[in-house]
């Protein structure tokens, strides 16, 4: 759901960590345990690795030492701000194979998109890059994609030809972007400020979602909770 | 409408996207780059203790 989602969508980052989504039950975290185990993984931070703190939105972190995989990063979440509960995005899910029975399930572009907007400027211009890779990939825009990049789109250029080609999807859809009022009119000056505006109110919201996490995690802290643990 | 430098990357499948990402990550490994995520100051990780 991380760095290597959006290499494999179009987007360019040079993650260090494995980010993965995961459902939060006993079983499922049960089967996760057994494979952080082999990954000879050790936890690096609070949260406790526990099914009411994936619940929350909490990330649990570990650390490999497994001799093939050293020292590499895992982060596990279940729950994302914006972003639909864990049933909704396994069946969204997107299968990438590298070779026979070799592969990794994504979240779906869209999904992807969600999770990324959050307070951190690098991931402002990853939703840019996954959306332009999104449109130049599609032979044939369908009514649906359309939709989609209107709604998702950072760039202005695309966002004013997406509405000169769907003027009445474009007015419809205002009223959920008013920055599309821009693009109808072909104002990039507007446009831009119009996505700076989206950006910068988007972060504010995910700040104020993450303060409280951050509070808890700071409690768990000051209680002494051990920051690290072997799986 | 997109920058030019970005349309060969975009036009790569994903599986060559992540090969060329393999080919960085070796580069990167063998000059002794850390697999420490740079800190960030703006992430909700950014405190961890790693």
């Amino acid at each position: 759901m991380g760095g290597q989602a959006c290499v494999l969508y179009g987007a360019a980052e040079f993650s260090r960590d494995t980010d993965i989504a995961v459902l939060a039950s006993q079983k499922n975290l049960e089967l996760l345990k057994g494979a952080l185990q082999e990954l000879q993984a050790t936890r690096i931070a609070v949260p406790p690795f526990e099914i009411a703190y994936l619940q929350k939105g909490h990330a649990v972190h570990f650390r490999s030492y497994h001799p093939e995989a050293e020292r590499i990063r895992i982060d596990v979440m279940s729950v994302m701000r914006g972003v639909e509960p864990f049933d909704r995005l396994w069946e969204r899910r997107v299968r990438v194979d590298f070779s026979p029975g070799e592969g990794v399930d994504l979240l779906s572009l869209a999904d992807l998109v969600r999770s990324k907007k959050t307070q951190r400027d690098k991931d402002w211009p990853m939703i840019r890059r996954l959306v332009e890779a999104d449109y130049l990939s599609q032979k044939e825009h369908s009514a649906e994609k359309v939709r989609f990049w209107l709604l998702e789109s950072r760039t202005p250029r695309m966002l004013m030809e997406l509405a000169r080609q769907a003027q009445g999807l474009a007015r419809e859809l205002s009223s959920v972007r008013p920055l599309l009022v821009a693009a109808l009119k072909g104002d990039e000056h507007a446009l831009e400020e119009g996505l700076a505006a989206e950006q910068q109110q988007v972060r504010e919201i995910d700040r104020a979602y993450w303060e409280p996490l951050r509070q808890e995690l700071e409690e768990l802290r000051r209680a002494g909770y051990p920051p690290e643990e072997p799986v | 409408m997109i920058e030019d430098e970005w349309f060969e990357w975009y036009r790569l499948t994903p599986q060559e996207r992540w090969s060329e990402t393999e080919k960085l990550w070796a580069f990167y490994l063998s000059v002794g780059g850390s697999l420490n995520p740079e800190p960030d100051s703006e992430s909700p990780f950014d405190t961890l203790q790693a």
